[in-house]
């Protein structure tokens, strides 16, 4: 970057019902923004996908309450402070204020959405760092500018676990009858703990969050082809969508993608 | 959905009896479903009410009302497992839970062998294991709730991390239960929660990585409980009952724990390690040696430099301070730099050992030299990090810190980090500019690594932190026993750090979770070092460990005469590394 730049994020997102259901579970959140400072200019960014589960009214329910409580939580523990430019020596840590904001999904979901649950993938964004927290099955990956792609998430699935030591094959995973079944989620247990790691994101990649309505039935090959051939993630987001819908649309889709830009000043 | 009560029978009005009151909630609207929850409800009840044995409660009575349900059952005083777990400092002993577990094979065996058709508990795990006053085992929650969960996407059978993989397909086996139970004895000996592990994973985490206090035996016991095949476990729970009695009640050798420590003539001769050659000077070595073009260079707080040929561990030359010498040497071209307490900063040339300049501080050096670009950068006890130019020995600026510097810098990407004795912690540039500062609540006296875009240092208020190296915002921290001032080593994506509550931890540089951690019968004050896959470090209790950097395990420990407060340092399959008992080792490895 040179010195007369600033760096700053920009987001892209597409949700469908897609084709065999009859109500949308999912649920986004989407924030970026830019501040001003003596030390200079920071860019941040917060994008949270969950896929909710338990039913028409639970279901959707579970994934809203989780992703406000959690948007709520990030903005006043993680993004206020950075955007205040305050140290203070009893600051929470990335980490830890991403594990509150999980703590406070899950509330939400018990109080406002009970019986209910929902999958989660939050990606924060301070500076140059992505931190992720995620539960369920909705995923991060980082897509290069060079076609290759990085996938940051580990999925909370049964069926994941049985591929990884060898008891199914990948075949027999697309049919197996606890295909969706999942280990952890939110609203489901009294106490859920994410997985949260600290990757660094560089600008020759981009971030890709999405729920299985997309990665279950449009493969990764496909996936690079479009991002890395869209005129921009726009229509990259809409493309991939579309991409899902074509494939039978089996469930609800949401993808968000992130970039970042420079811009001279 | 469910919620337990203690409440008082007033059927006794002379008399407290107090029960246990179990509430499930119906949420669902569906009359046909509806019925069958409560069908599958009051079969569930009946079954635990023809159940006799001291280990499960004694049910009451129950009933439905409305969309709830309620079981009355025996009141246990006592905890859960689960809470004396967290309510326990440090680990439960072995014995305790051998004793715990031999009970908990018995009320199985009883609910296995049941007529007419055998009772898988399903839900072996802490929180469903009630210990009475008397330290009596008693078995909760008979999975009766789960009626009430209904076909949702995720819904779980049996708790998460607790369960075999043979449950995810609908399978219940006694097998099940003897890998719960399993999964219960690690997590009981470990503290290592199964449910923020991903699932079948036991076999990468043994028992021993964690707790050293716990015998093979009993560790070898559990992992053939967890095993991920069920014909690979036991073949019934009498089988593991009778190896568990006999891991508490044969003639198993004494814990590694219990012989570790005081058998310190006779580890030298166990592990066979030689020093190759020792060095003696005249008082106590607390930091590290600098390796340079097979001469060793150390200072001791007989105040003397000493050049020592690293073939031989002979002397070549001494050069005096006039103050004690805690400060590891660093050289560049011809000159060797390194600070005293007597408040000098000094560079020798290396040759003899004869002075090239000395450069004063306002009180003692503890840190040790940095060198970039020639310019040496140094913290003093006068609370500052002085920028000292390597040719002339003169001062090129000078920050001022909130108290005295006995960090040493780390210099990346053209950016200087270090801490000081007030807890600050700061980031500047190579012209004395502060970038940016954070505040910890006590001295950080250990010495910054840097790894991707993370900045990781340990602080005497007990926690390893991990800050974004070019805003200094807190991305992770780690919390140990106790303060450290030992530095941090970074290898291969884990950081590896010792502390003063006698630990060395392995924590992964992305996330603040320990992959193992490794105890010495003393303080960790110095940085681990890496060689080939091995961590080396010293602790105060006298050894010099070697230990697998994989999985934490020893591979052999050397006996000094004195505490190591200092760092090991490695070159070319030697080891050097000094003592307080005046010594200087060089071992191979």
């Amino acid at each position: 970057m040179n010195n007369n730049a600033i760096i700053h994020y920009q987001a892209a997102f597409a949700q469908s019902i897609g084709k065999q259901r009859d109500h949308n579970e999912d649920s986004i959140y989407v924030n970026t923004g830019l501040s001003f400072d003596n030390s200079g200019v920071k860019a941040f960014g917060l994008f949270i996908v969950a896929d909710g589960m338990g039913g028409y009214v639970a279901g959707e329910a579970a994934s809203s309450a989780a992703t406000n409580a959690s948007a709520v939580s990030l903005i006043k523990n993680m993004m206020i402070p950075f955007i205040s430019d305050v140290m203070t020596d009893n600051m929470m840590s990335l980490h830890e204020a991403m594990e509150k904001s999980i703590t406070d999904a899950q509330q939400a979901v018990v109080n406002l959405a009970p019986g209910g649950g929902t999958t989660i993938i939050t990606g924060l964004l301070l500076d140059h760092q992505l931190t992720l927290a995620h539960i369920g099955d909705s995923r991060a990956y980082f897509i290069g500018r060079d076609g290759s792609i990085v996938y940051l998430t580990k999925d909370h699935s049964i069926i994941q676990k049985l591929i990884d030591t060898g008891e199914i094959s990948e075949d027999e995973a697309l049919s197996h009858p606890n295909r969706n079944y999942l280990y952890k989620a939110v609203g489901r247990d009294n106490s859920v703990k994410a997985d949260i790691v600290t990757h660094v994101f560089r600008n020759d990649s981009r971030l890709l969050l999405c729920s299985d309505g997309l990665w279950g039935v449009v493969n990764e090959n496909k996936i690079i082809k479009i991002v890395s051939k869209a005129k921009n993630i726009q229509i990259a987001c809409d493309q991939l969508v579309a991409e899902a819908n074509k494939a039978g649309g089996p469930d609800n889709i949401s993808v968000i993608l992130v970039e970042s830009r420079e811009i001279a000043v | 959905m469910a919620g337990v009560y203690c409440a008082r029978d007033l059927h006794f009005p002379n008399t407290v009896k107090l029960v246990a009151i179990k509430e499930m909630m119906m949420h669902t609207d569906d009359s046909l479903l509806r019925d069958s929850i409560i069908q599958n409800f009051e079969r569930e009840a009946n079954i635990l009410a023809s159940l006799s044995h001291p280990a499960i409660p004694h049910i009451a009575d129950y009933f439905t009302r409305g969309d709830r349900s309620y079981l009355i059952l025996e009141f246990i005083q006592g905890k859960d497992l689960e809470k004396i777990i967290n309510d326990t400092p440090g680990f439960i002993p072995e014995d305790q839970v051998i004793k715990w577990a031999l009970e908990i094979c018995d009320v199985l065996y009883y609910l296995h062998n049941y007529h007419p058709k055998p009772i898988v508990f399903r839900d072996m795990k802490p929180s469903n294991v009630m210990i009475d006053n008397n330290s009596h085992v008693f078995l909760i929650d008979f999975g009766i709730a789960k009626v009430f969960e209904t076909g949702v996407k995720g819904t779980m059978i049996g708790t998460e991390g607790f369960s075999p993989p043979e449950q995810y397909r609908g399978e219940a086996t006694p097998q099940a239960d003897i890998y719960s139970l399993g999964a219960t004895l690690h997590y009981l000996l470990t503290k290592v929660d199964p449910r923020e592990e991903p699932p079948f994973t036991f076999h990468e985490r043994k028992v021993r990585s964690v707790n050293q206090d716990i015998s093979e035996e009993f560790e070898n016991i559990i992992n053939r409980a967890v095993r991920y095949k069920p014909e690979e476990r036991y073949s019934n729970i009498l089988e593991m009952k009778t190896a568990l009695d006999r891991c508490l009640h044969g003639s198993r050798p004494a814990h590694r724990a219990e012989k570790s420590l005081d058998e310190t003539a006779s580890s030298n001769d166990v592990f066979s390690v030689r020093p190759v050659w020792i060095f003696e000077c005249e008082d106590e070595i607390r930091q590290a040696p600098y390796y340079y073009n097979d001469m060793v260079y150390v200072g001791a707080y007989d105040r003397n430099l000493y050049a020592i040929n690293a073939n031989t561990g002979k002397m070549e030359w001494k050069a005096p301070t006039e103050g004690g010498i805690a400060s590891k040497p660093a050289v560049l071209e011809n000159a060797i730099y390194f600070g005293s307490e007597d408040k000098k900063l000094y560079s020798l040339y290396l040759k003899d050992g004869s002075l090239k300049w000395a450069y004063s501080t306002d009180d003692a050096i503890r840190s040790s030299p940095r060198i970039y670009n020639k310019v040496i950068y140094i913290g003093s006890d006068d609370g500052r990090l002085h920028a000292v130019s390597a040719e002339s020995g003169h001062a090129l600026w000078k920050i001022e810190a909130a108290g005295p510097v006995r960090s040493s810098v780390l210099v990346d990407d053209d950016l200087l980090y270090f801490g000081c004795e007030e807890g600050d912690f700061y980031c500047a540039s190579l012209s004395g500019e502060i970038k940016w500062r954070n505040k910890t609540k006590r001295a950080v006296t250990s010495s910054p690594a840097v790894y991707q875009e993370e900045v990781i240092f340990a602080s005497l208020e007990g926690h390893l932190f991990a800050l974004d190296k070019n805003s200094g915002w807190i991305i992770w921290r780690y919390r140990m026993q106790k303060g450290s001032i030992s530095s941090p080593l970074v290898f291969k994506d884990y950081v590896y750090v010792g502390s003063a509550d006698g630990y060395l931890y392995c924590v992964d540089v992305f996330r603040p979770v320990e992959k193992w951690k490794f105890k010495t019968g003393g303080q960790i004050a110095g940085s681990p070092a890496v060689y080939e896959e091995n961590i080396y470090c010293g602790s105060t209790d006298g050894y010099l460990y070697c230990l697998d950097a994989t999985n934490g395990r020893m591979v052999w420990k050397y006996k000094t005469e004195g505490p190591i407060t200092g760092s090991p340092v490695l070159f070319s399959h030697m080891l050097y590394i000094g003592s307080m008992d005046h010594r200087l080792y060089a071992i191979k490895v």
